[in-house]
């Protein structure tokens, strides 16, 4: 064996005859150990602490404290405990080995000893001893690692679960019209999020006071909900930041130099040692503000809480521009449904009332007429003609005007329905009219559509008939024609008749618009404008392409499926 | 018909509140073949009073035909003859609906409450005379009512 130029190691061996050991010494420094020696257990502790060996070699029996209890000292304590010892016993020697071991002893050796088997033994559990602290630092890095990545984990989970709060917020917020209800939800999930000791929605009313109008609170806090604060709480600059947009940070309410002894004072009610504060903005007007306090101490407002803060009160802003949208948009079909309600009532009127005293003037025209005819002169018999005339005209104008007024109050709901069915049938009730002119109607192609019937029967009778009525010299032709474009069809009722002057193309369709006399033409102008009506209502439109004396092609649209 | 319905005045009565309706139903029926007497009220009111017998009709003849406006003051025509229908004194009595609306629900109610027949008045004299023609000879000679 060979000096090794390297210490392989300290040995402290502990025995009270030391003499016995110059060959255990000289044995053990040849294999390359750096022996130390003490000869009683206390030194050996001294020794132990400031030289720390790799190994103690203990002998059992020596005078004062014996190798046990050397043992369990060195074991005690932190710094030497994790030293190897190997006890030291003679043959002879009863001692108890189980102690030994349970001490924390690592083996033993029987003297005389047997120097090979020492040395065996010592590299062996220094190997063992070498081994575990490795596997202990490995353990204490992996340990290390393990903990790093736990801590970005729940770094990344807290992360997730806010964000996952936040959106069930921004989606309660959304889904919710009644606007007690955002509030309500908004404060209990910003403290939930935040661990904040109040959240509070704050309204900021037109006279310029200003009262919570939402508010969850840690238990044993004051309440803010409840109080009107006058509008001096704001000062105007502050004010007018909110107005902006700009949120409001205090991190230490006690110690900031930049805010007022009074407001320093006012926050004391409430316990306020930090807070934080957004702006609610509804289409530019400042509707409140969304206020989070700490009472337990000051608070350092991180970016991910000030960002969350912020996007709420956006969201919470845009909820109340649909609620107050909403609270419009029911007025305004409160009020339709009112004014429909009474345009039925006109219809009725006009059913019954409007048309009793028109046949009284009719009637009694006639019954003059019928006994006194021949006893009257001839103007006599004109005069009465023309008064009754203008009564019949009446009567069609109340029933045409009926009609107008009933596409939109006996509007049937919309179904599967054939045009070409509707134009048939609009075809049938114009019978009378097409056989008096000899007039050709012809349709082809024509689509199913989602519709109410009676309605596009009563377009396409309007139509035909306005292309037979306002026929040329020559015999009428209708075509009826349709053609699919983007979602729509289109439909064209073209005819052969005078035509409409392209400057008159979009008047029309007025109520009550005409463009020729009546003597030629009988009608009352309101059957384009019932025409649009319905082309209206059902999402589509109506309009006409035309030249004096070249016939008139009306157009319309119909979306695909319709719309309801 | 034998002989001796020949002479019995048939009792109409008439509901309805427009004079000028009233004058040009009188006119039509004088020019009329049948001897008939037209008892006219202007409102529901009287209408059920004069049917029930009650003051001041205490000795109203019972009517052989009721013609019954619907827009009526007071009690409305269908008042009337949701009354008549379900009384049983009253309900063989034809009543005829006679009137300018032409709204469905009234065409509706009307005949759910077991009106005879449903005609909207026309506005054309001949067409009136004619419609009036047609009630007193469909109602008072055509069709066999039962005998008290």
């Amino acid at each position: 064996m060979s000096q090794n130029p390297v210490s392989k190691g300290t040995i402290l061996v502990v025995d009270d005859t030391p003499t016995n050991l110059e060959v255990l010494f000289d044995f053990l420094s040849n294999a390359g150990f750096k022996v130390l020696f003490a000869e009683d257990g206390e030194s050996a502790i001294e020794k132990a602490n400031y030289a720390m060996p790799d190994l103690i070699l203990l002998d059992i029996l020596m005078p004062g404290i014996d190798g046990f209890e050397t043992c369990r000292r060195l074991k005690e304590s932190e710094l030497t405990r994790s030293i190897p010892v190997i006890f030291l016993t003679a043959l002879t020697d009863i001692v108890d080995k189980v102690r030994g071991f349970s001490l924390g002893a690592v083996d033993f050796v029987t003297k005389p000893l047997h120097y090979e088997e020492v040395l065996a033994r010592v590299e062996t559990h220094l190997r063992i001893q070498a081994l575990t602290q490795q596997l202990q630092a490995q353990n204490e890095l992996l340990e290390h690692e393990v903990q790093e990545r736990k801590q970005a984990e729940a770094a990344l989970q807290r992360q997730n679960q806010r964000a996952q709060l936040f959106a069930e917020v921004t989606l309660k917020i959304r889904q919710s019209l009644q606007l007690d209800e955002v509030l309500r939800t908004t404060v209990t999930e910003v403290q939930n999020i935040l661990q904040a000791d109040r959240v509070l929605i704050y309204r900021l009313w037109p006279n310029g006071t200003g009262s919570g109008v939402a508010e969850a609170v840690q238990a044993g806090l004051p309440h803010v909900m409840g109080q009107t604060f006058p509008e001096e709480v704001f000062p105007d600059e502050t004010r007018k930041q909110y107005r902006q947009g700009r949120m409001r940070k205090l991190e230490d309410v006690e110690h900031d130099q930049a805010i007022s002894a009074c407001l320093v004072e006012f926050l004391k009610q409430f316990w306020v040692k930090a807070k934080l504060v957004v702006p609610i903005l509804t289409k530019h007007e400042l509707w409140g503000l969304l206020i989070v306090h700490q009472c337990s101490g000051p608070r350092r407002w991180t970016e991910f809480e000030t960002d969350l803060l912020q996007q709420l009160a956006n969201q919470i802003g845009i909820a109340l521009t649909q609620a107050q949208l909403l609270e419009q948009e029911t007025l305004q079909r409160q009020e339709l449904s009112r004014s429909n309600a009474e345009l039925q009532q006109f219809a009725y009127i006009a059913s019954h009332d409007l048309q009793e005293p028109l046949r009284m003037v009719t009637s009694y025209l006639q019954l003059i007429e019928r006994r006194y005819k021949g006893q009257l002169d001839a103007d006599a018999d004109d005069f009465i003609q023309f008064a009754v005339d203008g009564a019949v005209r009446m009567r069609t104008l109340i029933n045409d005007l009926l009609t107008y007024s009933r596409v939109g109050t006996q509007a049937h709901p919309f179904e599967r329905m054939s045009c070409s069915k509707a134009v048939e049938n609009a075809i049938a009730n114009l019978k009378v009219a097409i056989e008096e002119n000899q007039a050709v109607v012809t349709y082809q192609d024509l689509p199913e559509l989602e519709a109410d019937s009676i309605q596009i029967t009563q377009l396409f009778q309007n139509l035909i008939s306005n292309a037979i009525k306002f026929r040329g010299r020559v015999q009428p032709q209708v075509a009826i024609e349709a053609s699919h474009q983007d979602d729509v069809w289109r439909f064209a009722v073209k005819d052969n008749g005078i035509g409409i002057d392209p400057q008159y193309a979009e008047r029309i369709f007025v109520i009550f618009q005409r463009l020729n006399n009546r003597v030629d033409y009988a009608g009352t102008g309101i059957g384009l404008a019932v025409c649009k009506k319905i082309v209206e209502r059902h999402g589509g439109k109506i309009w006409v392409q035309s030249e004096l004396g070249k016939g008139a092609t009306f157009y319309f649209t119909i979306p695909d499926g319709g719309k309801a | 018909m034998n002989s001796a319905d020949v002479v019995k005045t048939v009792e109409i009565l008439l509901v309805e509140d427009n004079p000028g309706d009233i004058r040009l139903t009188q006119e039509v029926l004088k020019e009329g073949r049948i001897q008939s007497r037209l008892n006219v009220v202007e409102d529901g009111e009287k209408a059920i009073a004069f049917l029930n017998r009650i003051e001041p009709y205490l000795h109203a003849p019972l009517p052989d035909l009721v013609l019954l406006d619907l827009n009526l003051p007071r009690r409305n025509g269908l008042e009337v003859l949701r009354m008549i229908k379900t009384n049983e004194t009253l309900r063989h009595i034809p009543v005829v609906v006679f009137t300018t609306s032409q709204a469905k629900e009234d065409i509706k109610n009307a005949y759910n409450l077991c009106a005879n027949c449903y005609i909207t008045k026309p506005i054309d004299l001949e067409q009136f005379v004619r419609s009036v023609k047609s009630i007193e000879d469909f109602w008072l000679t055509i069709v066999k009512l039962p005998q008290e």
